[in-house]
């Protein structure tokens, strides 16, 4: 097979093909061409010559990275788990606090049925006296507040200085 | 390799991957211990080739590995440890690189290297012990040359010894368009040394 029965860009191509798959280069064209241009051969050479060099290239990490990323992963680590707990203590005081709403919701209402029944009361009263029972220590928690600071008091004063 | 032993090195393997992934979702420091005394290497070798600076690619380093802490119960085991944390860090590289300089993410790793040679941080390297080599010269020069992108392909193929399909995940594309990257990286390395 002479040189120039074929393009030494094809040549190139298969041997590129070739490595890339790490395949042998089972094409005897392609071989014969190689043999006579010099060019293509030398193109082999270096493809082969880079491939070596990536697969001896001794790059480690140095050991006082690798220490150092050791030591940082364990902060890192105990810092993880410390706001793991604080976020499933969250949740589980968020869930504490909407349970006891709820029984004391409950608690409410059917202390409000059984006193307006007890007092012989109409059903009716039950149902307006229930929000009232609700807001009305929260109300009455914000008149306090209010008088409080614009009496100047400790409370209304953040820790009593003016 | 029969294949009952096929099967059986594929159990074992699959059962290492789940050891690993309940270890990453117990943030459990043994189990991260022996993944950064096992992948320390190759995740450093990735990332000096992939930024070709020294100082930022221990930064990323260490980046990565505290990515892996928080991200770690993501990893489901379906993939190699190996291959999601050079995801990781490639993801890692690109944010930093688009931070430096806001450009799109292929402009950003095809760019041309300004110092692009890889420092070697350990001991004599085959390259100073053939430095009169010629061939060797200019497969460093040709190597230093190239973009990002492609130094990113050949180490992951030739020194990593990464199957395609894994290349793929860890660069996120296609199979066809890691096989065409691979294919202009070796095209432009041997292009560049038979210029030099």
């Amino acid at each position: 097979m002479n040189r120039k029965d074929v393009p030494s860009t094809h040549v190139r191509d298969r041997v590129l093909a070739a490595r890339l798959e790490e395949t042998p280069l089972r094409d005897a064209e392609a071989e014969a061409h190689q043999r006579d241009c010099a060019e293509c051969r030398r193109f082999v050479e270096d493809v082969e010559a880079a491939v070596q060099l990536f697969r001896s290239h001794p790059v480690a990490a140095p050991p006082a990275l690798t220490a150092l990323t050791r030591r940082r992963v364990r902060e890192h680590v105990v810092a993880a788990r410390e706001e793991d707990d604080r976020r499933r203590a969250t949740v589980l005081a968020s869930a504490l606090a909407c349970a006891t709403s709820a029984a004391m919701l409950l608690a409410t209402t059917r202390c409000a049925v059984w006193l307006v029944s007890w007092a012989g009361l109409p059903a009716g009263v039950a149902w307006t006296a229930i929000p009232v029972l609700w807001f009305l220590p929260a109300t009455l928690a914000g008149f306090a507040a209010l008088a409080l600071k614009s009496a100047g008091s400790a409370l209304g004063t953040r820790g009593g200085v003016e | 390799m029969t294949a009952s032993s096929l099967a059986m090195s594929a159990a074992l393997l699959e059962d290492e991957r789940s050891v690993i992934a309940r270890g990453l979702a117990r943030r459990d420091p043994e189990v991260l211990d022996q993944l950064i005394t096992e992948y320390q290497h190759r995740l450093y070798r990735y990332l000096l080739h992939l930024t070709a600076e020294p100082a930022l690619a221990e930064d990323l380093f260490q980046e990565t590995w505290l990515r892996v802490v928080d991200r770690g119960r993501q990893y489901d085991g379906r993939s190699s440890f190996g291959t999601w944390l050079l995801a990781i860090a490639r993801h890692l590289t690109i944010d930093h690189l688009r931070r430096r300089r806001p450009a799109s993410l292929d402009a950003l790793l095809e760019e041309e290297p300004g110092s692009g040679r890889i420092a070697v941080e350990t001991g004599p390297t085959p390259f100073d012990l053939v430095v009169n080599d010629e061939r060797a010269q200019r497969v460093d020069q040709g190597i230093a040359a190239l973009p990002a992108i492609h130094r990113e392909m050949l180490v992951l193929r030739f020194r990593e010894e990464m199957p395609l399909a894994e290349i793929a995940v860890v660069v996120g594309v296609p199979l066809s368009t890691v096989k065409s990257r691979l294919y202009r990286a070796l095209a432009a390395l041997a292009e560049r040394m038979e210029r030099s």
